[in-house]
Order: C-alpha cells, then structure tokens, then sequence
C-alpha cells in the first residue's frame, strides 16, 4: 500500500472516530447521572453533573485521539 | 414509498427456544452462518495448493494477514501478536457480514444493535480481563492518566470512568450507525429513481451507484476501524500507560 493511500485510510478513520467519540461519551455521562439519580434520589442533580463530565469526556477523549502520533 | 426502515425488520423463518430463551432462527442468523461459511472458504481456498509464489486467492489472503499484523504491532506492540487469531476473526467476520448486506436481498447482519453491542462488549470484557491479569489492582491507575496532578484527581476520575464506558458504547454505535446509514440513503435513493419519470429518474439512480460504491468503500473501512479500535483498547490494557 502506498503512502498516500495509507495517510487517506487513516485521516478517514480519524474521522470516523472524533464524531461517534463525543456524541458517545456525553450521552453515556447523561446515563451515568440518571441511573445515579434514579438510585439515590437526588433530584436532577447527578443528572446535570454527568452530562457536563460527558462532555468533558468526550472532548479529552478527541483531544487524546489527535494527539495519539498513529 | 415504502418504508425505508422496513428492511431491517426481522421475521422468525424456524421458531425455537430453549429453556425459555428465544433462539429462533431468522435472516440476520442464516446471514451470520453464509459469513461464517465465506470466511472459512476464503482461507481454505487461499491454503488449498500452497506455492511459493502465491496465486491469486493466496496472495490476497497473504496481504490481509500481513496488514492485521501491522495493525497488531502498530496498537499492542509485538506481545500482541497472540491475540492475532482472535483480531483476524473480527476483522474478516466484520468485514463478511458488511459485504454480505450490500447483495440485494440479504441482510445486512452489522445494521443490528444487538450484534455490534455483543461485538463491542466481548471486546471490553477482553480488554479488562487483560488488564487485571496482567496488573492485578495497579491496572486501576488506567483511571489516573499519566501526569494528572493530585488536585485534578477528583475531576479526573469520574471523566475516566465515563470515557472507559463510552468505549463499548463507541464501537458498537459506529459500526451499526455507518451501515445502517447507508442502506437507508440506498433505499431512499432507489425508491426516488422508482416514483420518479424517467427524466429525472436517472439522477437518483446515478446517485444509487455512486453510494454503492461508498458503501462498498465504508464496509472495509468500518471493519478496519472496529478492528483498529479492538487493537488499541486490548493495547491499552497490555501496556499501561
């Protein structure tokens, strides 16, 4: 396989990975809160803290896949 | 029109349970078994009249080995190479069962939450298995990346923990997204060539064969990323940090 079909491979498998990442990790941390929530009645609260970790989550793990040299 | 997501229903062809749970037999199975059958013809036909100098089925089974062992060393370092086996099945089932449901008529087996979710999770359990095999209670620090400072420890924890439970999540959704993404505009561009006259007709079938193609294209490439990804999570718990 030549160099450039190797660089489009991986810049499309980039790709493929950033969207699905984000969107992932904030509705898993949204998930986390609600069942904590459902468990320990604690009103909206666990809610609200796991969507924002989520995210944060989501935008460390984008900033880890760019950074990773592969 | 028709409904677009119509297809990917399921209907029982042989009812069947056992000890109450349902194992009927439907076109996502039968479609899983034909992959299976593929596969293992593929690389029988590819080790059948073994010559140094490869023919054709050979040569193409010998480049795909040698490309999951690039990927294998490139994400797990030369220790993975004894997951080989286990990697090269998902990546050869994976990429079967996507080219599968691009025949009209069949089924696309990856458009199911239910098989990428098994996928991904067998996948996960591996990785932890891994993992605490390997490191016992220190593979725990996986939580704590490398160079976070003490304070951030209680912020960072919790993000970890989420991004360690979006990886199954992850794997499961892209690949079941990407396929059944593709056959809907499929669908939705033919059945537009359908009701439209003839005219205009052209332009959506057009736009059909061009998304074929891509979708043709977006069957390897989603089996190399899901195969990619099983190589970095098993990586990951192999070399800590």
């Amino acid at each position: 396989m030549s160099n450039e079909d190797d660089a489009f491979r991986k810049g499309l498998a980039l790709a493929s990975r950033v969207g699905v990442e984000m969107v992932a990790a904030t509705v898993v941390g949204a998930a986390v809160g609600y069942g904590l929530d459902r468990w320990l009645e604690t009103g909206p609260w666990l809610s609200a803290i796991g969507v924002v970790l989520g995210a944060a989550a989501g935008i460390f793990g984008v900033y880890r896949i760019v950074s990773r040299p592969s | 029109m028709e409904n677009p997501l119509e297809h990917f229903e399921l209907h029982q062809l042989i009812s069947l349970s056992l000890f109450g749970v349902d194992i009927s037999i439907n076109k996502a199975v039968v479609m899983m078994w034909i992959a299976c059958a593929l596969v293992f013809g593929f690389f029988y036909l590819a080790t059948q009249r073994r010559s140094p100098v490869p023919r054709r089925v050979q040569s193409l089974a010998e480049i795909a080995v040698e490309f999951l062992r690039g990927v294998i060393t490139e994400n797990m370092g030369p220790s993975g190479q004894k997951f080989f086996p286990f990697i090269a099945t998902l990546f050869f089932f994976v990429l079967f069962a996507n080219l599968l449901g691009l025949i009209p008529g069949s089924y696309t087996v990856t458009s199911q939450l239910m098989v990428t979710g098994f996928f991904a999770l067998v996948v996960y359990v591996i990785s932890l298995v891994v993992g605490f095999r390997l490191h016992g209670l220190h593979f725990l620090t996986i939580l704590a990346p490398a160079g976070t400072p003490g304070w951030l420890l209680p912020l960072m924890i919790p993000i970890e923990i989420i991004s360690q439970l979006a990886r199954p999540v992850t794997l499961a959704v892209r690949l079941f997204a990407n396929m059944t993404a593709g056959h809907i505009i499929l669908i939705v561009l033919f059945s537009l060539m359908l009701t439209a006259p003839i005219y205009i007709g052209w332009l959506p079938f057009g736009f059909t064969v061009a998304i074929y193609g891509l979708e043709v294209f977006v069957a390897f490439i989603q089996a190399y990323i899901f195969t990619i990804l099983a190589t970095v999570y098993l990586g990951d718990a192999i070399n800590l940090h």
